[in-house]
């Protein structure tokens, strides 16, 4: 008798909502990080655990997230090329063509807005856009769902990451969980910082050219992942097919504005810009050095730089010291 | 009080609670309470809507797969006193959608009833939570057919999908597209209702019609908008949204 309030307190709050899932296994996944990274913040609803990090694993290689079985994300983020593409635009399923650059997913977890055009407002529902994209997976993310939640293996690793079953939440969650992952920051540039080696000269003098005045490309490549994640027009073109954000805000003035990615691994990422149109880094750099096209929206620091060839060069030479081997091999991002 | 009264009060105190926790009270004494469902006919400038039919809109023929939409923002004018809003409630409404529940008020004359057709800001910005966490019977749930935007995570206010004949020779050429969404496209309705609400089940009972939801627009040049590509062409569609629907009793 003493208890039954108790026991009825329990039932009255417990009537009204939903059961919370319960994942089986919580053990937490901790990220590695060397000093000059901050940890990233992570979402409350969506706490690093190795079973989400596994399954979200599990789905970024499942070819039954495309509507034909036939590509997975990993087609078009190979983890050879920083999970990036070379190709300017990675065909989706039966060889359709969309309109941008597959991106590098290295270090997704510091991104505030994702996407080129910052569309998606957080990456624990970014999985959506591929999936779902005519030109990419083409598969309704209750498709997707229904799919995993008949094979007995993802109804398992559904039930230990989230407590759940495969839903439009728990896929895109275990996605972010699985990206949050791709930490790279083991670069030779990292390794300098931490004095491990130093830069050969012309690194060295392409570093010093990079943070100065007389480039600007820190005031937007800046930071610790060499970006601020800002939004800005490049000069890219005078008047663009892809609006960029414009698509998004639907405001002249973000017409071919998109994010500054970072310059992690650009070595690896080639071709450049959204589009893909740059074929490589001497092209980048000499579109930087000329000062772009006379767009409106054009960023007052894209400007003509009167860079010598030879600076270029060490220019290069330094944004070659972002490229993180170990990342390339790391194994605990393979299938 | 001794002890064991005590725990009898409270006991009871637990248990009324509990009841009365879920539910809205069916009956105060003296005030009766009806509940208001709302319904959408379609049609096609007065004929029934039916997705293998083809139809003469402004000179073009058209046949039609999808015509959803949300509403939300729904509130019921009384004779007398204030607006009773239906705070929260979204109803997708769809061709095959039929009856659906709206809310229970007291019984009584109510002469206006307003709503809008599309997500107010908030919950269209995604901002603190967003459609992957509704629950699957949620409107706001993710849907197939989509009623959001994989690229932009916003909700499709309004999607009318179908074919269009452009040139008249009797095959549809053209994939029609209405997509409709962004905080600049939501769109008001009002409407006189005139509805006396009844203890028991009560029915407000709409007629969309897509001819007029496409007044004005000449669907074998203009059959494409997803907002953004083409927002003067998604502000028509919006601004006959007030005209495409009626109260039918």
């Amino acid at each position: 008798m003493r208890y039954c309030p108790f026991l009825l307190l329990l039932l009255f709050f417990a009537s009204c909502e939903k059961e919370p899932a319960s994942p089986v296994d919580t053990t937490p996944y901790v990220l590695e990080l060397p000093p000059h990274f901050p940890y990233p913040d992570i979402p409350e609803d969506n706490e690093l655990t190795e079973a989400r990090v596994a399954l979200g694993k599990m789905l970024f290689f499942e070819p039954a997230m495309s509507v034909d079985s036939s590509i997975t994300c990993g087609a078009c983020h190979k983890q050879s090329l920083a999970f990036a593409d070379d190709l300017p635009i990675s065909p989706g399923v039966r060889g359709r063509l969309g309109f941008r650059n597959s991106p590098t997913l290295v270090n997704l977890a510091y991104l505030t807005k994702v996407n080129k055009d910052g569309g998606v407002p957080k990456l624990d529902i970014q999985a959506l856009v591929p999936i779902e994209d005519h030109a990419e997976m083409d598969l309704p993310i209750l498709h997707a769902a229904e799919r995993l939640n008949a094979d007995p293996e993802y109804v398992d690793a559904f039930q230990r990451a989230y407590g759940e079953p495969a839903n439009p939440f728990t896929i895109t969650r275990a996605l972010g969980a699985f990206q949050r992952t791709l930490i790279s920051a083991n670069s030779t540039y990292d390794q300098y910082l931490m004095g491990e080696v130093s830069l050969n000269a012309d690194a060295e003098r392409g570093r010093q050219l990079f943070f100065s005045d007389a480039t600007n490309c820190s005031s937007c490549h800046g930071g610790f992942n060499f970006t601020e994640n800002g939004f800005f027009n490049n000069g890219l073109y005078e008047t663009y097919e892809d609006w960029g954000r414009r698509r998004v805000t639907g405001l002249p003035e973000d017409d071919g504005v998109f994010r500054v990615p970072t310059l992690r691994n650009i070595a690896l990422t080639a071709p450049y810009m959204h589009d893909g149109s740059l074929p490589d880094l001497q092209a980048v750099l000499e579109h930087y050095n000329t000062g772009g096209t006379t767009h409106p929206n054009k960023d007052n620091r894209i400007r003509p730089l009167g860079l010598s060839t030879e600076q270029m060069a060490d220019l290069e030479a330094f944004l070659h010291t972002l490229t993180d081997t170990s990342f390339l091999t790391d194994q605990r991002f393979k299938p | 009080m001794t002890k064991f009264k005590f725990s009898t009060l409270a006991l009871l105190a637990v248990f009324a609670l509990a009841f009365s926790a879920c539910d809205n009270d069916d009956e105060t004494p003296g005030i009766q309470e009806g509940t208001v469902n709302m319904m959408f006919e379609y049609t096609v400038d007065g004929a029934a809507f039916d997705t293998t039919q083809v139809y003469d809109i402004n000179g073009t023929s058209v046949q039609f797969t999808i015509a959803n939409f949300y509403v939300g923002g729904i509130e019921l004018m009384p004779e007398e006193g204030d607006a009773i809003p239906v705070e929260g409630k979204y109803l997708l409404v769809t061709p095959e959608a039929g009856m659906q529940e709206v809310t229970t008020v007291p019984a009584g004359h109510y002469h206006m009833v307003n709503f809008f057709v599309g997500v107010d800001p908030a919950i269209n910005s995604q901002s603190e939570d967003d459609f992957t966490s509704r629950d699957a019977e949620d409107p706001l749930a993710i849907q197939f057919p989509a009623m959001h935007w994989n690229w932009n995570s916003g909700y499709r206010f309004l999607r009318i999908d179908g074919k269009v004949d452009t040139d008249g020779d009797g095959t549809m050429d053209e994939t029609m597209a209405f997509h409709l969404g962004t905080n600049n496209m939501l769109q008001n309705v009002s409407l006189t209702a005139h509805k006396d609400v009844e203890k028991g089940s009560n029915m407000l009972h709409m007629e969309f019609d897509l001819a007029k939801l496409f007044e004005g627009v000449d669907l074998s040049t203009d059959f494409s908008t997803h907002t953004m590509n083409n927002p003067e062409l998604a502000a028509a569609v919006r601004d006959n949204i007030p005209a495409a629907i009626s109260m039918m009793h």
